[in-house]
């Protein structure tokens, strides 16, 4: 389970969080709405140590994490997999050794089984093994997704955290993600926290839904109670998908 | 009006203070883990191999305009004789190792920035971190020590083409002998005068490196954020430069001082 209590963050005047506290429940897919700039990529951040709270605790599996050492958190970073919004994928390196990247540096498998591992990830996002020798370069932009998801996966993470998985992809690569977030959640027994603006995908995937404003956790529930909710913000939400 | 300047003035110092602890983050992070030869091998062929042509360009033209307005200078005491020992002293311990700096700066410190940046800003540093690596060791160190490296040896080929440079142009256009030209040089350039050219080529390594790197690696805000650290990495690389300059000359000037004077040597 993780845990937000009353996190509150500040950049310089602006006041990103402010006392932010909701769970994630062991297994279930949470989607996490709110518009541009309210801080939910920073609300990820901070449960891989890239980013540290002001003040407030967060909780992963029992454990408090805001204090730990740049060492420590290599714990917190084995548990958590994070799938950044671009793909981040390192250009220097070609699909295969930016999927072992972590594989090796965190030592998740020994040298002798990395091979199988990594190309069974690729082939869990659906790319084949030919993918492996090419450079992210000579990829479309949802292949660079998708391999930057199979890396993530390759660490074999409990939570996936997804920073908005499915903005600026076309609606056909969008269903793609969304249904392989949620097959590999289901498949791999994994919890997954996402991060979108779009309600559309929130309503159709989500086990549950938090709005997030102004720092704070504004409204929630399942698919079901959200299309019933009077919160203006989920309103306007709704309105697209009405 | 003074406030403004009394914020600019403290956030420079600010900025420099942060640059240096960055400096001395990397540089013991290098002396703890090293690192591999490879990299460090393949990061001097894309930082300094490109960078050859326009560092012998310049450098055999700093020689050349040296030689001449040298030369200028000593024919009207007929003191012609001198122009190999002077031009090569003058560029050797001062003209040489800043010019070829500057340029240096704009094209190996610009490329480090703006790859550190590019790097950055599209979460490639943040991804490195989450997947259990420190970005210092994997990404910068091996950066930091090429630039340094690369800038050196530069510098050092810059210097060598810039006296060869004040030769021909000596020979060709004002008419003094090589041979001459070439002799007269021992007679001036001591080993003081190599050992400042060298000093400074190395210090101003370190400073090219030090600045680029961290301004890269701090960048924020997008694509902007990275065209802005590039523009404000090289300006500040300058500064420093000029100032490390005179302290160096300083220093090194009042060493001389000592070893002749006090230990007689
Ligand atoms: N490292 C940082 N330094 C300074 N300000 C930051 C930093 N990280 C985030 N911010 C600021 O915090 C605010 C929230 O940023 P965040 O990226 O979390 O927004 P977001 O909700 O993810 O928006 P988007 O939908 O655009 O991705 C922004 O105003 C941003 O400028
Ligand atoms: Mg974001």
């Amino acid at each position: 389970m993780i845990e937000f209590k009353k996190v509150s963050k500040r950049f310089g005047q602006k006041q990103v969080l402010n006392e932010l506290s909701f769970h994630v429940r062991r297994g279930e897919i949470l989607f996490l709405l709110g518009r541009s700039g309210v801080g939910k990529s920073v609300t990820l951040r901070h449960l891989v140590g890239l980013v540290r709270p002001d003040s407030g605790e967060i909780f992963v599996d029992g454990r408090e994490i805001s204090g730990l050492s740049e060492e420590e958190f290599l714990d917190v970073r084995r548990k958590c997999g994070m799938v950044f919004q671009f793909p981040a994928l390192l250009d220097s390196l070609n699909v295969y050794e930016n999927v072992a990247f972590g594989v090796r540096a965190l030592k998740i498998r020994p040298p002798s089984e990395e091979r199988e591992w990594v190309l069974e990830k690729l082939r869990l996002v659906h790319l084949p093994p030919s993918v492996a020798e090419l450079m992210p370069s000579q990829l479309s932009f949802g292949m660079q997704k998708k391999v930057s998801l199979a890396r993530t996966l390759a660490i074999h993470p409990a939570y996936l955290l997804f920073d908005e998985p499915t903005t600026s992809l076309d609606p056909v690569a969008t269903r793609v993600i969304h249904e392989l977030i949620h097959s590999l959640s289901r498949q791999l027994h994994v919890t997954s926290l996402v991060i979108s603006h779009d309600m559309d995908g929130a309503l159709e995937y989500a086990d549950r839904i938090l709005v997030i404003d102004k720092g704070q956790i504004v409204a929630g529930g399942t698919p079901a109670e959200m299309r019933q909710e009077k919160h203006p913000l989920v309103r306007d939400f709704l309105g697209g998908s009405a | 009006m003074i406030a403004v300047l009394r914020n600019s003035a403290l956030s420079t110092i600010g900025e420099l203070g942060k640059t240096t602890l960055f400096g001395g983050e990397v540089i013991g992070n290098l002396l703890r883990y090293g690192t591999p030869f490879r990299g460090l091998l393949l990061q001097m062929y894309v930082v300094g191999v490109r960078s050859i042509t326009t560092t012998v360009f310049t450098g055999f033209f700093v020689g050349a305009i040296m030689a001449i307005q040298i030369h200028l200078q000593l024919r009207d005491f007929g003191a012609q004789a001198f122009l190999g020992g002077l031009s090569a002293s003058v560029t050797l311990r001062n003209v040489g190792p800043l010019l070829i700096a500057f340029i240096l700066s704009g094209k190996v410190g610009a490329y480090t920035t703006a790859e550190l940046g590019t790097m950055q800003v599209t979460d490639q540093i943040s991804a490195i971190r989450c997947l259990g690596m420190d970005p210092i060791r994997y990404l910068v160190a091996p950066r930091f020590l090429a630039v340094v490296v690369s800038s050196f040896l530069l510098l050092v080929i810059g210097l060598m083409t810039a006296i060869g440079g004040g030769a021909l142009i000596a020979a060709v256009d004002l008419g003094v002998n090589t041979l001459n030209y070439v002799q007269n040089i021992p007679t001036i350039v001591t080993g003081w005068s190599v050992l400042t050219g060298v000093a400074k080529s190395f210090v101003f390594g370190v400073i090219i490196a030090a600045v680029s790197c961290y301004r890269g690696y701090t960048t924020r805000n997008g694509a902007s954020g990275v065209g802005e650290n590039v523009k404000s990495a090289s300006v500040q690389t300058l500064v420093i430069i000029i100032i490390a300059d005179f302290a160096l000359s300083n220093w090194i000037g009042g060493l001389m001082d000592f070893c002749t004077g006090v230990l007689g040597w």
